[in-house]
């Protein structure tokens, strides 16, 4: 894929660099808004690992041009920690958020979950997901664990079906909200209601959630990669 | 506005100049009757003097104006009708003149007291509202319950009331602010009102706001002074107090909210800043050991020397940063008189210089120090650091070009200044170079915490020194960063300066 690393810090664009040159991809640095759009408008990128806290712009208010313009998928990179960022960079458009410091591998992971989406978007609609674990057949509403068929409801497939086609990556509250009420507003104690009865369903310990997890503040992550099958 | 202790004279002077003018018209009239009836002219006699009767009746009222009247009856019963030196009425033409005065007069003097009467009424109301007005005026300027009652008891006194005293609501009790004395007051008891206590036991009243009962008033009248004005509605005067009182406690309110909001929002860009500043070190050295130690990622052998040398930079980056919150604890701690010492401010330009040249290997600083020693009294560590930062700040900024450093005696002051040639700072940032974690609009944040000049300032400033910065400094261009202190003369440095 082509990266682009945009960060004001030096080091940090120095660090990453190396290691994901020697994964094969091919990296392209900007220190600030304006290099950023630069370098957006001359190549064609894939993803972009965007810092929030840019001398000359902030961050989030890129990434809709990056989305648009250049088709490329963005991973907030970010020291804030605020909730309320992470929340406007999803709703702009941003396909993950990682909290800096941040492991090696995390950021590898969700660089490959880009990757992989990158690369089913091309093809068709999917109609099945599906991991060694888990399959979810979208057409027939199916979702199988370890062999098991599992019932849910119309609702609790709806919002699991987004977490579904997002596996990997974090899905904000409102994205749910809308696939299971049709409702950006709704009580956010319906949407805590459902997914605590999807961990019923499918989690190991629902009293400490493994598959779908919560991104306090911001919305919940299904953190099983399942891949399209046609 | 206020009547006062003279206005008691000039009542009495003003009663005798009454009585003085009404026996004066009575003369007057008296010698008219006379000269009327000397003439002939009995009916003009009567007239002139029942004129007489309601002139006095109209300038002093019922009982002059039935004096009068007698008096009147009298002297032209026995002197001016006929038969004289006599008293006597005996024929109907006689007593008509004597009904006439005593019923005019009667009529005259009711009719002029009633109106006085209300006119005094109007008055005394119109004196209520403007000493109510007053008292809201002065209470429009208080800020506190002390100051309140400092006015109550300013106004009050002329007034009968002889003390005032205002205590707050806290809880069962109530306080009075002024002095923090302490009373209960039963709830439930039924308020005292003026009718109902007596004259010299204090009067209470609630002051009642939009809260409901916020505090009480207690006011002492003064020993029961008749002619006083009046004491004034001490109801209007505790609705006032009420009013002042819950405006001071919401302004209170205001003021520590705002406080409180705006420590909020520094903290707020404290802590954010402090984060990111020490989460990028982080996230590099947690990035970069994350690679090394992963056995997926495979490095060629000078990319990993490149991480492990990134690795120690930034520790650095960190000691250097925790070094500098330290710093600023220190500053917040102050500067102990113990830590003083008499020092040569060009051995310490010069201690500086040594740091700031391994830092910046390619900067050139030009040294340019005076002959002697130039002696301050400060805390070295401190002081070198500032110049440190001072220095450090000239050599990331000034663009790769040489940086002069100038430490000159002069006028009882030891100035040292550093002068750069980069681009300079802009007139915004310029005043505020040396606030807290303060980073140039235009720079990255990779230039640095935002912490060196407010350290530096700091630190000088502790020293009893000043620190100020100019910029464009020379030819259009750089800035110019100036530390003064206080020169110490040669007599005042025996324990020698240098080592």
């Amino acid at each position: 894929m082509k990266i682009l690393i945009v960060d004001d810090e030096p080091s940090i664009i120095r660090t990453l660099r190396p290691v994901l040159s020697a994964l094969g991809h091919d990296v392209l640095e900007a220190v600030d808004a304006k290099s950023a759009l630069a370098a957006v408008g001359a190549s064609e990128i894939d993803l972009v690992l965007l810092d929030l806290g840019l001398p000359d712009a902030d961050g989030s208010d890129l990434i809709s041009t990056f989305k648009k313009k250049a088709e490329a998928s963005v991973i907030v990179v970010s020291a804030r920690h605020m909730e309320a960022d992470k929340v406007r960079s999803l709703d702009q458009g941003a396909d993950d958020y990682i909290d800096k410091p941040f492991g090696m591998e995390e950021l590898l992971a969700r660089i490959r979950v880009v990757e992989r989406r990158r690369n089913e978007a091309r093809g068709k609609e999917p109609k099945v997901l599906q991991s060694d674990l888990l399959r979810v057949d979208l057409k027939t509403r199916e979702v199988v664990l370890m062999g098991e068929p599992i019932r849910l409801s119309p609702k609790e497939f709806a919002i699991f079906e987004t977490l579904a086609r997002n596996a990997g990556q974090v899905v904000t509250q409102r994205r749910l909200m809308i696939a299971g009420w049709d409702d950006p507003v709704v009580d956010g104690q319906y949407l805590r209601s459902y997914i605590a009865m999807l961990r019923d369903k499918l989690e190991v310990d629902p009293s400490d959630p493994e598959l779908i997890v919560t991104e306090s503040g911001v919305g919940y992550r299904l953190t099983e990669s399942l891949v399209q099958v046609d | 506005m206020l009547p006062d202790q003279h206005d008691e004279g000039r009542r009495l002077n003003k009663t005798n100049h009454a009585w003085a003018l009404d026996v004066a018209i009575f003369l007057i009239a008296t010698a008219g009757t006379y000269v009327a009836q000397w003439a002939d002219r009995p009916i003009t006699a009567v007239l002139v003097y029942l004129s007489g009767v309601i002139l006095i009746a109209v300038h002093s009222g019922l009982f002059a104006a039935l004096g009068s009247a007698i008096a009147a009856s009298l002297v032209y019963n026995f002197f001016l009708s006929e038969p004289v030196f006599e008293f006597g009425v005996t024929t109907a033409d006689e007593a008509v003149p004597l009904i006439a005065f005593n019923v005019t007069a009667l009529i005259t003097g009711l009719l002029v007291g009633r109106l006085r009467d209300s006119v005094d009424r109007a008055s005394q109301a119109q004196f209520k509202t403007a000493f109510l007005l007053t008292v809201s005026d002065r209470l429009q300027r208080a800020l506190k319950v002390e100051e309140v009652e400092a006015v109550m008891r300013d106004l009050l006194p002329r007034q009968g009331v002889r003390s005032v005293k205002i205590f707050l609501s806290q809880g069962d009790l109530f306080l009075r602010p002024s002095t923090g004395e302490i009373v209960t007051y039963p709830v439930g008891q039924e308020p005292m009102t003026l009718a109902s206590a007596g004259t010299l036991d204090p009067i209470v009243l609630e002051l009642t706001g939009a809260r409901g009962v916020i505090g009480i008033a207690q006011f002492h009248l003064a020993e029961a002074g008749s002619d006083r004005p009046g004491v004034p509605d001490l109801n209007s005067i505790s609705a006032l107090i009420a009013l002042a009182i819950e405006r001071c406690v919401l302004l209170d309110e205001v003021t520590e909210a705002r406080a409180q909001a705006r420590s909020e929002a520094l903290k707020d860009s404290l802590l954010s800043s402090v984060s990111h500043d020490l989460r990028t070190p982080i996230t590099v050295i947690e990035a970069a050991a994350g690679a090394l130690s992963s056995p997926a990622i495979r490095l060629p052998e000078e990319e990993r020397a490149a991480l492990l040398a990134s690795i120690i930079e930034q520790c650095h980056r960190l000691d250097r940063y925790t070094s500098e919150l330290l710093d600023v604890g220190r500053i917040e701690a102050g500067v102990s008189p113990n830590a003083m010492q008499v020092v040569d401010l060009g051995e310490l330009a010069n201690l500086a210089l040594r740091q700031v040249r391994t830092l910046h290997p390619d900067v050139v600083f030009e040294r340019r120090l005076g002959d002697g020693p130039v002696v301050i009294s400060a805390n070295p560590a401190m002081v070198e650091q500032a110049i440190f930062n001072v220095l450090d700040n000239a050599g990331k900024y000034g663009a790769g070009a040489p940086v002069s450093i100038e430490v000159e005696a002069g006028d009882g002051v030891a100035q040292l200044s550093v002068t750069d040639k980069g681009d300079g700072i802009d007139g915004p940032d310029l005043k505020r170079v040396f606030e807290r974690f303060y980073k140039g609009s235009t720079r990255s944040a990779s230039d640095g915490s935002g912490l060196g000049l407010f350290i530096a300032r700091g630190f000088v400033e502790g020293c009893g020194g000043s620190i100020s910065v100019e910029s464009p400094a020379r030819e259009g261009r750089g800035a110019r960063v100036s530390l003064r202190f206080p020169l110490l003369q040669r007599d005042e440095c025996n324990n020698g300066a240098r080592p």
